[in-house]
């Protein structure tokens, strides 16, 4: 046999095509599976003097695929997740795709980021973590998180080219502020695929020393994840994905005015605060900006002291007819556009947002309250009632 | 260049040594005479090796061939085919015809041969074409320009092989 070896002449012919391989790179996925044998042998038939001679086929020359270890850890919401203070099952969805080309298993952390300035996934800065954490693998039953089927900790046996589901589930206490930020990252680590359901199997380690030939070796390729607050770097079958929760409660503002409405001697003219004046209370209630929904709204105003030391008394004509005492304008307020004034005898809204009430005396002597409002961010409402200054 | 008209013929030189060959084997000298027999004919060595980019020491990018024995999904393959002519005649008309080896797929432009015609074939080697003029059809009978998916094989024509000479040829494929 010639020992010719044909590679030491190739140089040549390297260059002149070098430029075209850099242009292929075809889309890819998991790709030819481990431990396929890929084959091929060339043919020749040539003549002799006019004559064709028998062909001739060259050996085999095989090569084994080795197994390519890959994964992608992707963050699958778009924006922050909203979660109250003392919230529990807050959840954070992630993707693992297994992009190596041989099943495998896959170990999950979640991984607190350290606290910083403008470090969060989706901008700002994480300041606090949960108080509870843990990853959770989606079962396949009901989509979305299910606290009581989704309970595995760890990925068996996914396939080439497949994805699952991964979330991290937080438990977040009372007494975060509003716009606080516990920032993430979901940590997958493929592993060797046991066989075994409920049991991760061991660690992989890249072939790194020498090849194998005929052997399946490992082969690294996966790439450095958003890993800085993880260990995850190239090629080391890790990878990662950082994700954000953003807590959200409402941030209620409370204030109160009063303005004076009339007097006994100037009517409505520039009247003053004398006695037998009808003063106008104005309480203003605001969710700030950004803030979360608050419903349930209660807001208890006592005047017992004022009425019970006979400086004044409940003024229960208010615009439109008597023994209707509360006017509330609130989100929702239907009847009629903005206004509807309630009974002081206690009675709902018959349309709008929510069923509020306004009554008085209901929560204490002398006390006016209401319930049932509720306030989106950036939303306002506006309780007025009227006293008479004791004569 | 046509070359439709290949036919098995016999190699009266081949064949004759070969026999001289068995004659030898049973005198207990079988290796040397199968030399022999090999260096009388064409012969066809082929060799694959994966294609890995580094930097050198003073950090270019460079391509270094080593032995295709560590090949994952996405790797780059070349394999260079050697037809040696060891008769003592001159050889016409050589072709050399190289499947694209299943699982993977050919690099366009990658088909090198000194002196060779290169030619495609999307039909598993019945015909072969220049790129510009292959044309697949596909399910619905609509006909198209073929891509490098859908090469099957791969023919290098050398219009003669002089004794005693040897040439290359070479292609490029990336394992799917």
């Amino acid at each position: 046999m010639s020992n010719v070896n044909p590679l030491k002449k190739l140089p040549g012919l390297l260059a002149t095509v070098l430029s075209l391989t850099m242009a292929s790179s075809a889309a890819m996925a998991a790709g030819t599976l481990s431990g396929t044998t890929v084959s091929n042998s060339a043919t020749v038939n040539y003549n002799v003097g006019a004559i064709p001679q028998p062909s001739v086929t060259s050996i085999s020359v095989d090569f084994l695929v080795d197994t390519k270890i890959d994964l992608t850890v992707a963050t699958i919401d778009g924006a922050a997740v909203a979660s109250t203070p003392g919230s529990v099952n807050n959840v954070l969805t992630f993707t693992v795709t297994n992009d190596g080309n041989a099943s495998q298993d896959f170990s999950l952390s979640a991984v607190a980021l350290a606290n910083g300035i403008g470090n969060a996934a989706f901008g700002g800065d994480d300041n606090i973590n949960a108080d509870t954490f843990s990853a959770r693998v989606e079962s396949g039953g009901l989509t979305g998180y299910q606290s009581g089927s989704d309970t595995a900790t760890h990925i068996d046996a996914l396939a080439p080219d497949g994805e699952i589901t991964v979330y991290i589930v937080s438990n977040f206490n009372t007494g975060y502020t509003n716009g606080d930020i516990a920032s993430y990252y979901l940590l997958a680590e493929a592993l060797s695929d046991d066989g075994l359901v409920g049991t991760p199997g061991g660690a992989l380690s890249e072939t790194i020393v020498a090849d194998t030939p005929g052997s399946v070796d490992i082969v690294f390729i996966d790439g450095d994840g958003d890993g800085a607050g993880t260990s995850d770097i190239d090629r080391d079958a890790q990878h990662s994905s950082q994700n954000d929760y953003i807590i959200s409660t409402a941030a209620l503002t409370i204030s109160k005015d009063s303005i004076v409405i009339s007097d006994p001697v100037n009517d409505t003219t520039l009247p003053k605060r004398i006695p037998g004046a009808v003063i106008e209370y104005q309480i203003t209630i605001s969710n700030g900006s950004g803030a979360a929904t608050a419903t349930n709204i209660v807001i208890t105003d006592s005047l017992d002291t004022e009425i019970g030391g006979g400086n004044i008394i409940f003024n229960t004509a208010y615009n439109v007819t008597a023994d209707q005492g509360i006017s509330i304008q609130h989100p929702g307020s239907t009847v009629p556009a903005d206004y509807y004034e309630y009974s002081n005898a206690g009675g709902a809204e018959a349309a709008g947002r929510g069923a509020v009430i306004a009554d008085w005396n209901v929560s204490g002597t002398n006390t006016v309250t209401v319930t049932g409002i509720a306030l989106n961010a950036d939303e306002s409402a506006v309780i007025r009632f009227r006293v008479t200054i004791a004569l | 260049m046509k070359n439709k008209n290949l036919r098995g013929g016999l190699f009266m030189v081949a064949i004759s040594c070969m026999m001289a060959g068995a004659a030898h084997a049973e005198d207990g000298l079988m290796v040397a005479a199968e030399v022999a027999a090999d260096e009388r004919g064409i012969v066809l060595n082929m060799v694959v090796s994966e294609e890995i980019e580094e930097r050198n020491i003073v950090g270019n990018k460079i391509t270094r061939l080593i032995d295709a024995n560590s090949v994952v999904p996405g790797d780059l393959l070349v394999y260079v085919t050697t037809v040696s002519n060891r008769s003592q005649q001159l050889a016409e008309n050589v072709a050399i015809v190289n499947p694209v080896p299943a699982h993977t797929t050919y690099l366009d432009g990658s088909a090198q041969g000194e002196g060779a015609m290169t030619s495609f074939s999307v039909d598993g080697a019945k015909n072969f074409d220049a790129v510009e003029n292959l044309i697949v059809t596909d399910e619905n009978g609509e006909s198209r320009p073929a891509t490098t998916q859908d090469y099957t094989h791969i023919r290098w024509l050398l219009s003669s092989l002089p004794a005693n000479t040897e040439a290359d040829v070479l292609f490029r494929t990336r394992l799917d």
